[in-house]
């Protein structure tokens, strides 16, 4: 299975609907696939919350409308794994089709954020998390006293983690923070939402739409090839979870480095979910880039910037690319192809591999992605 | 509340009218101490949740089942909260 074409809207408060949204991205993915619409033998949309944030279920049939189309096209939603989990559910289709798109896509910037906070809600436990008041940021603020009580402070290290995304996103003008300057003492000034959790360690409420290409067969020299792409699922509660690791991306990132028949240290670059920051942080211990505790020294060091020794969220990840939930998973794979084919630009770095670590809730679907190029 | 199977002891917080695993019926079961794990002030307001701030505790009781609390007032990590009274 080969990744032909990839197109992107630019992330960020878009003035596009939907509509829009999903036809730019999907024009741009067949134009740098240079396969024609009628070519497509399926169609999978990833979505998390237009039936609550824009009246608009059916997204399917919305796009078959759009596009004319009379094929197969699946919706899934998975809350932020949405993009992971359609890829992954996509690619066993191959198995009947040679040619299939997928689509991600979501509008979040049109809400007030007491309706965006509600709707993102519903996707945590009604019972056990949503009566009670958590909300995610929330989750982020108890992971982080976790991490504190257990390997002492960690603050500092988020704030550089933060910067580092920053700069990345400064590098990639499809970015929603393209453009912005931020510096550490922004970051380590900014206002305290939840806990100690700073509005510089979460990521943004944006627009944005992504579409890959999934070929059976390899078409070019610029296709990438799916290595693996396995998941894992966990409870939807983070109450259910009392710990600083995340036992289902430990899962699925086993699953996937076994049957890609690699080891961690066989990835060149790496996306990491940070929907916040300390995501990034325990996310880099459950994958196996260093030991329990030991991933505060990695950032000191500058081991997942640009020119480090495992560069992570190249993009600018989910905290400046931004983070258009059903979009996300996708994004993530746009940025590795983008990085394999060695088409990254001011960003580029030297990469024949890429893993992608895509979550939803804390964690109730993780989905990893291995790529490789030629 | 949580609720346990007689049978195989396993523990559902979701109310649930039999084991899925042994069909046995569930047992509800009422925590008699809860401990405070954590607690975080929250200042983000949501429709369910206009009123901010307000606090966000994990608790654990005496079976090691974990729980979500919301208070007006916050709670003390450490601090044991006893259900009888």
């Amino acid at each position: 299975m080969y990744i032909s074409g990839i197109g992107r809207t630019k992330f960020g408060k878009l003035d596009m609907t939907l509509h829009e949204m999903m036809v730019e991205s999907v024009q741009k993915a067949l134009d740098d696939s240079k396969t024609d619409l009628k070519n497509i033998d399926a169609i999978f949309v990833s979505n998390n919350l237009s039936g609550l944030n824009q009246g608009q279920l059916h997204l399917n049939s919305l796009l078959a409308t759009i596009l004319k189309l009379d094929i197969p096209i699946i919706r899934v939603e998975s809350t932020c794994a949405s993009g992971g989990v359609t890829f992954y559910n996509s690619l066993f289709s191959l198995s009947k089709f040679d040619n299939i798109l997928v689509l991600g896509v979501e509008k979040m910037s049109a809400l007030s954020s007491k309706e965006l906070s509600t709707n993102i809600g519903t996707t945590s436990d009604k019972k056990l998390d949503q009566k009670q008041g958590f909300i995610f940021p929330a989750g982020a603020a108890m992971i982080i006293e976790r991490y504190e009580k257990k390997f002492g402070n960690v603050m500092d290290e988020l704030a550089l983690i933060s910067l580092k995304n920053h700069n990345n996103g400064n590098l990639n003008k499809n970015a929603h923070f393209f453009g912005k300057e931020v510096n550490l003492e922004k970051i380590k000034n900014s206002k305290k939402l939840v806990g100690k959790l700073r509005l510089y360690d979460c990521s943004p409420v944006s627009d944005g739409s992504v579409s890959i290409v999934v070929s059976k067969n390899k078409k070019d020299k610029r296709s990438v090839k799916i290595k693996s792409c396995e998941m894992s699922t966990g409870p939807i509660s983070l109450s259910l979870n009392p710990g600083t690791s995340m036992p289902a991306v430990k899962k699925a990132a086993k699953r996937a480095l076994d049957a890609a028949d690699m080891k961690i240290t066989d990835i060149d670059v790496i996306e990491i979910h940070d929907g916040y920051t300390i995501v990034e942080l325990i996310t880099m211990e459950d994958l196996g880039l260093c030991k329990p505790g030991k991933a505060p020294g990695m950032i000191r060091k500058g081991k997942t910037k640009l020119k480090g020794a495992i560069p992570v969220n190249t993009d600018g990840g989910l905290k400046a690319n931004g983070h258009p939930i059903g979009a996300t998973g996708l994004a993530q794979i746009y940025e590795l192809v983008t990085q394999i084919r060695g088409e990254a630009g001011k960003r580029q770095v030297k990469a024949k591999t890429g893993l992608a670590h895509n979550i939803g809730g804390m964690v109730g679907s993780c989905v990893v992605t291995v790529l490789e190029g030629n | 509340m949580p609720y346990v199977c007689p049978g195989c002891k396993k523990t559902w917080m979701h109310e649930l009218k039999k084991c899925i695993r042994c069909n046995k019926e569930l047992k509800e079961t009422k925590p008699k101490k809860l401990k405070v794990m954590h607690c975080i002030k929250v200042i983000i307001p949501s429709l369910k949740h206009p009123d901010v701030p307000y606090y966000v505790s994990q608790l654990k009781d005496e079976h090691g089942n974990l729980y979500f609390k919301k208070s007006e007032e916050a709670l003390k990590p450490g601090e044991i909260l006893d259900e009888n009274n």
